[in-house]
């Protein structure tokens, strides 16, 4: 009886997880392949962002205030 | 005479059983798959799926437990005195499938509706997170719980013989007899 329970608890998962994947390809949600790209494109924003203010409200602008970018210094 | 097989009961006494063992599939698996998927933003619509799936079922067993008035469908009713009962005679149903079934409609549909909430509501995330990890652990001890006494017991009292057998063989030949 545990066995047939357990199949037929998978055999649910399976129907639950068609419908989840089939919902997201209808919707047009991004995929695995979209969400590496995303991360990949935030980890390099975040590893080149160094020097430069935040910008909520508008365009960048760079913070060289402290002069790190001047060699001359 | 009374027959009381499955196939003279009136159909909707005949179709319980069977309803039941159909919401227990859906509602473990929705859970293993919002589980599976609950980390990963990419599968986040069949992780919201999953969930609907389960909070809908946790919806329908509290709807139909109000209603029926005959086990299987009725709600779990746990208590101390039939649990100190049970202890002292070892007789009946055992409590804790009360308890478990208590605890799990509880944690389960908590993890579910604040999953929902937390679409809308941000700082729900944290309960959401939390009732999903509590609600893991108390399935896992249900699973156990199962596993234990429909066949379990036998594994461990075989483990426990062999243990005494080494440890001290009169022991073992007291506990084989």
């Amino acid at each position: 009886m545990i066995v047939k329970m357990v199949l037929q608890g998978l055999a649910a998962a399976a129907v639950i997880a068609g419908a989840g994947f089939a919902w997201a390809a209808a919707t047009g949600s991004p995929d695995l392949s979209a969400a590496v790209a995303t991360a990949a494109t935030a980890a390099t924003a975040t590893a080149t962002d160094t020097g430069y203010l935040p910008y909520p409200a508008g365009r960048g602008g760079h913070d060289d205030e402290h002069g790190e970018d001047r060699d001359d210094d | 005479m009374t027959d009381a097989s499955p196939a003279a009961a009136p159909p909707r006494r005949r179709l319980a059983m069977p309803a039941m063992r159909a919401w227990h599939a859906v509602i473990a698996g929705g859970f293993l798959v919002a589980w599976l998927t609950g980390d990963s933003d990419a599968l986040y619509i069949p992780h919201q799926v999953a969930g609907y799936a389960v909070l809908g079922a946790v919806v329908l067993r509290l709807v139909a437990g109000l209603v029926a008035t005959k086990a299987p469908w009725r709600l779990p009713r746990p208590s101390l005195a039939a649990a100190r009962a049970w202890l002292a005679t070892g007789r009946g149903r055992n409590p804790l499938f009360a308890w478990f079934a208590v605890a799990l409609l509880v944690t389960v549909g908590v993890a579910a509706a604040s999953g929902m909430a937390a679409h809308w509501i941000v700082w729900l995330e944290d309960l959401h997170e939390g009732a999903s990890t509590v609600s893991l652990w108390v399935v896992l001890g249900h699973i156990a719980f199962i596993l234990f006494l429909f066949g379990g017991r036998r594994v461990v009292a075989a483990l426990w013989r062999r243990i005494a057998a080494a440890v001290r063989p009169s022991i073992a030949e007291e506990t084989a007899r």
